[in-house]
């Protein structure tokens, strides 16, 4: 009878605990009449042979355990699942990046190097973003075992869906949210970086930089932040919106290529002591971001033109209706 | 997922329902588990052990049917029967089948 029992076995194996006991034994009874019948209708008693041929009519002992069981195999089910990813983008896509520049701060005290800085302030946001991944997830999981549904988080309970509770159509928009904020971000976040790399390490960095450059950035810079909010505010390229961003953007390519050619980057001092090769690398370097700002500064320009077309035919076309 | 492999998933989602139905109507007396499969089969219904045992178990879980141990020939079985429950939810399946079945009739005449 090892056959058998090793069948019973592996089914509780897959049980739940509470209800393990009873299940095997009323499998074992349910088999046991299975394996009777087969053998009067032989006339052969049970042999290894015909009991194999029982349990495989009881199919795989994992497939009948879940059967039983109401057991959840899953962490978060689909009731949770849309409000667990959105929460885990918001959060994550919010915080991380601002955990990150306080780290930089944070680290920049304790350290001289900017690659150190910025090394050890992506680690440290890092497992700061591993740990808000878990708690999150672990929040969600414990609702879902708990069996507490959305609906009921909203004090009525399970009221039936009626079409009022549609969300209105969003007012059409050629610039989304998103777009201005993720261009906010990135200028502040270039701020903050040029300043993070004035303070760090000032004596390797050319003179001209700060009387200059720095400040006609941080002007531009300005500009363009009173810009995009201009950008969030009236949300397609009207014209006037279009001039300033091409404007804004040819001064950005002019400002990027007056720096990359005036070549003051790096202190006279100590670029004379720097070795040959990593004096051209850093020009290199240097040179490529360039080459990507000014990509980026026209792609914007042709978009804000071509934008602005689409929208001035929208408004022909609704004036000749 | 090839012509046969959908055909059995029809056909398992159709059989679904209809054994719930069979074995309510069949626990109006006690029976265990393998004379229950058998009384079904004898009428014609096929239904596999692995899907009965454990549809059983859900239906007393539900409410629908009672259930007792009962020592027979050395051996303990799993009586099951219908409930005051399961019997008051009885005739609406019925009508419902029926219904099912008259629809179905004349849809795929």
């Amino acid at each position: 009878m090892s056959l058998f029992d090793r069948y019973v076995a592996e089914v509780g194996r897959h049980l739940p605990s509470a209800e393990r006991e009873d299940i095997e034994k009323e499998i074992r009874s349910a088999l046991e009449d299975t394996i009777e019948e087969h053998t009067q209708e032989s006339g052969k008693p049970a042999n290894d042979e015909s009991i194999s041929a029982v349990l495989m009519q009881f199919g795989n002992p994992e497939l009948l355990a879940q059967k039983y069981s109401n057991k959840k195999r899953y962490l978060i089910g689909r009731n949770w699942y849309e409000i667990y990813v959105q929460i885990l983008k918001r959060v994550l896509g919010t915080a991380l990046p601002i955990v990150w520049l306080v780290q930089i701060f944070v680290k920049h005290d304790a350290s001289d190097k900017l690659g150190q800085v910025l090394t050890q302030s992506f680690g440290a946001t890092f497992n700061i973003g591993i740990q808000v991944w878990f708690w999150i997830t672990m929040i969600f999981v414990i609702l879902e075992h708990a069996g507490v549904k959305p609906s009921e988080l909203d004090g009525a309970e399970n009221h039936e869906w009626t079409p009022d509770q549609l969300p209105a159509l969003p007012k059409k928009r050629q610039i989304s949210f998103t777009d201005v904020i993720t261009d906010l971000i990135t200028s502040s976040v270039s701020i903050v970086g040029g300043i993070v790399l004035l303070s760090v390490s000032p004596e390797i960095l050319h003179p001209a930089l700060f009387k200059v450059w720095v400040p006609i950035f941080l002007g531009i810079t300005v500009l363009s932040f009173i810009h995009e909010l201009f950008k969030l505010k009236i949300g397609n390229w009207t014209p006037a919106l279009m001039i300033t961003n091409v404007i804004l953007n040819l001064v950005l390519i002019g400002f990027a290529i007056a720096f990359f050619t005036s070549q003051q980057f790096i202190n006279p001092v100590v670029l004379a002591e720097l070795p040959q090769k990593m004096q051209e690398s850093i020009i290199w370097t240097i040179g490529i971001s360039t080459a990507i700002l000014v990509g980026i500064f026209a792609w914007s320009i042709y978009n804000s033109i071509i934008m602005s077309r689409r929208l001035q035919k929208q408004v022909e076309l609704k004036e000749k209706k | 997922m090839t012509n046969t492999e959908s055909l059995e998933n029809v056909v398992l989602e159709l059989r679904r329902g209809v054994i719930v139905l069979a074995a309510l109507s069949q626990l109006g007396t006690e029976q265990y588990g393998y004379s229950l499969l058998k009384q079904l089969s004898d009428q014609g219904l096929e239904v596999d052990q692995g899907t009965l045992y454990p549809l059983l178990r859900r239906l007393e879980a539900q409410g629908l049917l009672e259930s007792v141990w009962k020592l027979e020939e050395a051996r303990p079985r799993r009586y099951y029967v219908i409930s005051a429950e399961g019997k008051k939810l009885l005739p609406k399946l019925k009508k419902e089948w029926s219904d099912i079945v008259s629809v179905m009739k004349k849809m795929l005449a």
